[in-house]
């Protein structure tokens, strides 16, 4: 931390921030009596997220701002239920409870109770899938309630990876732009029609409740059950409160939870167990879950993707208020009124460079592709950073965000959503 | 299965740990210093009439229904502004409080339609309700003098109508939108006899103005003034199931409110331990999609990608993914095929998937939309504390930044927090820290810390849209000069058409 390197002058200068203003945020902080770090998709949609996660975590402990209520580290999930597919162990190296496949004990528990043996193999991640596909390698893919092709970075990688596939499964409300590229479509439920729970941002788990009849005639968890059926693997369950209940008796931290405990309290935060019977409102009171807290050093590595006199424009991607998203939701409701569209923000100073006005079609070019939007000028954004949402399909924001993977071996590989070098030009609007 | 009842203790709660003993109507009643007398009573299980006051809102005391008489007090306190205090005897139905409060129905009523039969709220209207408990029998004044029964509609929000006519100048809708969702989008124009809400400058409606329809003044409205769109077409509910929004990561719980199978609103649900009782535009009003015609409601398949879609029964979809993910698998090998779960399915629904990949495809090849997103999260945050995810509840944001010395009460806004990091989050920045000063009396939540207040990041248009603190560009002189122009707006005469009431300065904030 002594080291020249991080001080605020070389870093001020590194993030056009005044060492002043570093060094008052830090005193600010560090004064407390009670600071807390609240952060969002910022912070980790880069492909440093990781590094700045970690740097996040070191600073409330060496500040003490932790395990009491009014400090805290505090990430702002953003799916109703991502925080909750990540405890469910939707991942390809983790079961539910965040405990890796390879763990013997782990894995053993689970195979009792599913009665089929387990490959100890971590799997494909999301990137791996579209590599593999491309390869040749991988075939088939089983997509729920998620617009690929819109969300992730570099369409034209995606399409051509789904295209490569032999049989796409999509399981959703709309035909989306994934399901351009799928074999079969299954219609999936709305939160009105299924019962079940989700976790929010805080590890909150609430319930969903039906309210009306599934208008496509199932839930989506009996969706999956009858896939399962059918591939030889019945499982046996009447009720999402029973699955709730096979969860609970393989997972510590969601131990206490039954449909039962929900009807009564409202919602428990896990951990819910013996220990904390209505769950725990904040952790690591008196101690780490891990024992001792462990303080990463977060150097600073650059990112990769980097303005030069071909591309010389940052564009960033972000969200807005009556849109979520994709927009999958909410551009098939009245919320069209607020942002029926996708516009490009661009401070005065790089529009005026490029002889681009309010309104303008410009046509936006990087080195993965290029779409057209209509200019917006404000000073909202930074002369030499450019800002779009991706609600609208038709925008193809992910068209020109590239993926650059987290460097370092041992770490996951995070995709960086956005923060690639661009060009910018003014143009007609090309047919749509 | 009947409506979700939610008690209204008129105003909120007080966090203070000593008590007060008193007696209201006779009844010993035990509660935190601080309580005012209307919410004392109704934990006492009186109700005191009210037409301003409510509890998701600090109280205000300009509709003169709730005094009640305090033995050795004189005149008739409004019991919404009056704390309890030790010893207090507090009579809440005298003869003289009974003809004070006809006296102000009356005035009420004088101006004000009489279409109950018709009205969108006519069985969910504390106007009427207030009219039976005071036992209202005529209106001495007549109809015939000046009034605003005829005032033109403003519909130009998708989700809700704002109907002048009905308005009874509570402020409820004003002090909603400062108090609950920081926005400040709302006023009362005008004094006395020509006081009327509105949404900002002359020439605004709702939707041109910097309402971002969160709904908390719809929520608040006690007469049809600002009324659901849905339900003045369908109708108020029979009965509501509580159920958990299925936008953000904030989860906000609502009570669907129903009639049948059909979907009438969504009202935030009070006891909602993420949301409190309040909500963003999106989990209210855009729950349409669910009736959208783009909706697909049967299996389809085709042969490959370039055929056009043929509807199936669910038996011939589900057999064809299972024959073919088989073929797949015995052509290409065991890892030759994987699923992604969503992250807007429940944990049971999720859960399901990872099983069907491991168990049934016999492979880990499962992942999920939080690779592109929360994954650092995860892995930074297990690496560093041994869980992967926040360290707190909502609620904590409250205490944040507690100066020692500090006896006041916390502020109880978490809604407006919620949005405010949500919207931080929807900007895609992280929610920073800023130095100045808040902004208003109460705009923001945990006045007493220092945090990114929604309202200013709107100062530089009227674009309820343009949400997101962007403190790098902000300009010093800019803020400083929205704070002077804000304090004011505050100090505006506020009150009912009826009743002249001197200026009130706001409460001193933070």
């Amino acid at each position: 931390m002594a080291e020249e390197r991080n001080s605020p002058e070389t870093v001020g200068l590194m993030a056009g921030v005044s060492p002043e203003a570093i060094r008052g945020a830090a005193r600010l902080y560090a004064a407390g009596p009670n600071s807390a770090i609240y952060y969002g998709l910022g912070v980790t949609e880069h492909s440093q997220g990781t590094t700045a996660v970690m740097a996040i975590a070191n600073l409330a402990m060496v500040t003490g701002n932790l395990g009491r209520p009014g400090v805290g580290v505090n990430p702002l999930r953003g799916q109703n239920n991502v925080q909750g597919s990540c405890d469910m162990g939707s991942f390809p190296h983790e079961l539910s409870g965040y405990r890796h496949i390879s763990d013997d004990a782990t894995r053993t528990m689970f195979e009792k109770m599913w009665g089929r043996p387990l490959d100890a193999e971590p799997g494909l991640r999301i990137p791996n899938m579209f590599d593999a596909a491309i390869d040749g390698s991988f075939k088939g893919l089983y997509v729920q309630g998620e617009d690929i092709l819109q969300s992730d970075p570099n369409t034209t990688h995606v399409a051509a990876a789904l295209k490569a596939m032999e049989c796409v499964v999509v399981q959703d409300l709309f035909l989306n732009e994934t399901a351009n590229y799928a074999h079969v479509f299954l219609p999936g439920s709305t939160f009105l029609e299924k019962d079940g729970t989700f976790t929010n941002a805080e590890r909150r788990i609430n319930r969903v409740r039906r309210v009306m009849t599934p208008k496509n005639g199932l839930a989506d968890w009996e969706i999956t059950l009858a896939i399962s059926k059918a591939m030889g693997f019945e499982m046996p369950y009447a009720h999402p409160s029973e699955i709730m209940d096979e969860i609970a008796r393989l997972t510590p931290t969601f131990a206490g939870v039954s449909y039962a405990l929900l009807d009564e309290v409202g919602s428990v935060q896990w951990p819910c167990n013996e220990k904390a019977p209505l769950g725990t409102p904040v952790m690591h009171i008196g101690g780490f879950v891990r024992g001792r807290g462990n303080f990463m050093i977060t150097e600073y590595v650059p990112t990769d993707e980097r303005t030069g006199p071909r591309f010389p424009l940052l564009l960033t991607t972000g969200r807005i208020l009556s849109q979520y998203n994709v927009g999958a939701q909410t551009r098939r409701t009245d919320n069209i009124v607020w942002h029926d569209a996708d516009v490009l923000e661009i401070h005065p100073h790089d529009a005026e460079q490029r002889g681009v006005r309010d309104g303008d079609w410009v046509k936006l070019d990087s080195r993965a592709g290029g779409t057209a939007l209509r200019a917006q000028i404000t000073d909202r954004v930074a002369p030499g950073v450019v800002y779009t949402t991706f609600h609208h399909p038709d925008t193809q924001a992910n068209v020109v965000t590239t993926e650059f993977s987290r460097l370092g071996d041992q770490l996951p590989r995070i995709q960086g959503h956005g923060r690639a070098g661009f060009t910018l030009q003014r143009s007609q609007r090309v047919a749509a | 299965m009947s409506l979700v009842h939610e008690i209204d203790y008129g105003t909120p709660v007080s966090r203070a740990e000593e008590t007060v003993n008193l007696t209201i109507d006779g009844h010993a009643v035990t509660v935190p210093a601080g309580t005012s007398i209307m919410r004392a009573a109704v934990e006492a299980g009186i109700q005191v009439p009210k037409l301003c006051a409510t509890d998701s809102v600090e109280a205000f005391g300009s509709c003169r229904l709730c005094l009640v008489e305090i033995a050795g007090r004189a005149g008739t306190p409004a019991s919404c502004t009056t704390p309890v205090a030790a010893g207090m005897v507090v009579s809440t139905q005298t003869e003289r409080l009974k003809q004070v409060r006809r006296g102000v129905m009356e005035l009420y009523i004088s101006d004000h339609p009489l279409d109950c039969l018709t009205c969108a709220a006519n069985g969910d209207c504390e106007l009427q309700d207030m009219a039976g408990a005071v036992g209202l029998r005529e209106v001495r004044y007549g109809y015939d003098g000046e009034n605003h029964t005829k005032q033109a509609k403003d519909e130009s929000n998708p989700y809700f109508t704002f109907d002048p006519s009905k308005c009874i100048v509570c402020s409820r809708c004003v002090r909603a939108c400062e108090e609950v969702q920081g926005t400040f989008a709302l006023t009362i124009q005008g004094r006395g006899f020509d006081s009327k809400v509105s949404p900002g400058a002359a020439a605004d409606n709702f939707l041109s103005s910097e309402c971002v329809s969160c709904g908390a003044c719809v929520q608040a409205c006690p007469t049809a003034t600002l009324s659901e769109k849905s339900v003045i077409d369908i109708g108020v509910p029979e009965h509501s199931v509580v159920t958990t929004c299925a936008y953000c990561g904030v989860g906000c719980s609502f009570k669907a409110e129903m009639r049948g199978e059909e979907l009438v609103r969504m009202v935030p649900y009070k006891d909602g331990k993420a949301n409190r009782g309040h909500s963003c535009v999106k989990g209210r009003f855009a729950w349409g999609y669910a009736n959208h015609r783009e909706r697909i409601l049967k299996p389809m398949m085709r042969e490959t990608i370039d055929q056009p879609w043929r509807e199936v029964s669910w038996d011939e979809a589900i057999g064809r993914v299972a024959s073919e993910f088989k073929r797949l698998q015995e052509k290409h090998g065991r890892l030759a095929i994987g699923g992604i779960t969503s992250s807007r399915c429940t944990n049971e629904e999720t859960y399901l998937v990872q099983k069907l990949v491991r168990g049934g495809f016999g492979n880990n090849n499962v992942d999920t939309c939080a690779r592109v997103c929360h994954s650092p999260t995860g892995f930074g945050l297990r690496t560093a504390f041994g869980t992967s995810a926040g360290t707190q509840d909502f609620d904590s944001v409250e205490q944040s930044r507690r100066d020692p010395g500090d006896r006041r009460q916390p502020d109880r806004r978490p809604s407006s927090l919620r949005l405010t990091h949500e919207e931080a989050a929807a900007s895609g920045r992280a929610a920073d820290r800023d130095r100045s000063a808040p902004h208003g009396p109460r705009a923001h939540a945990a006045c007493r810390g220092r945090l990114s207040p929604a309202a200013p990041a709107r100062h530089q248009r009227r674009d309820p849209e343009r949400v997101g603190p962007c403190h790098r560009h902000r300009r010093p002189g800019r803020r400083d000069l929205r704070a002077h122009l804000l304090r004011p707006r505050c100090l505006r005469v506020l009150g009912g058409r009826s009743w002249r009431r001197s200026a009130t300065a706001p409460r001193p904030s933070a």
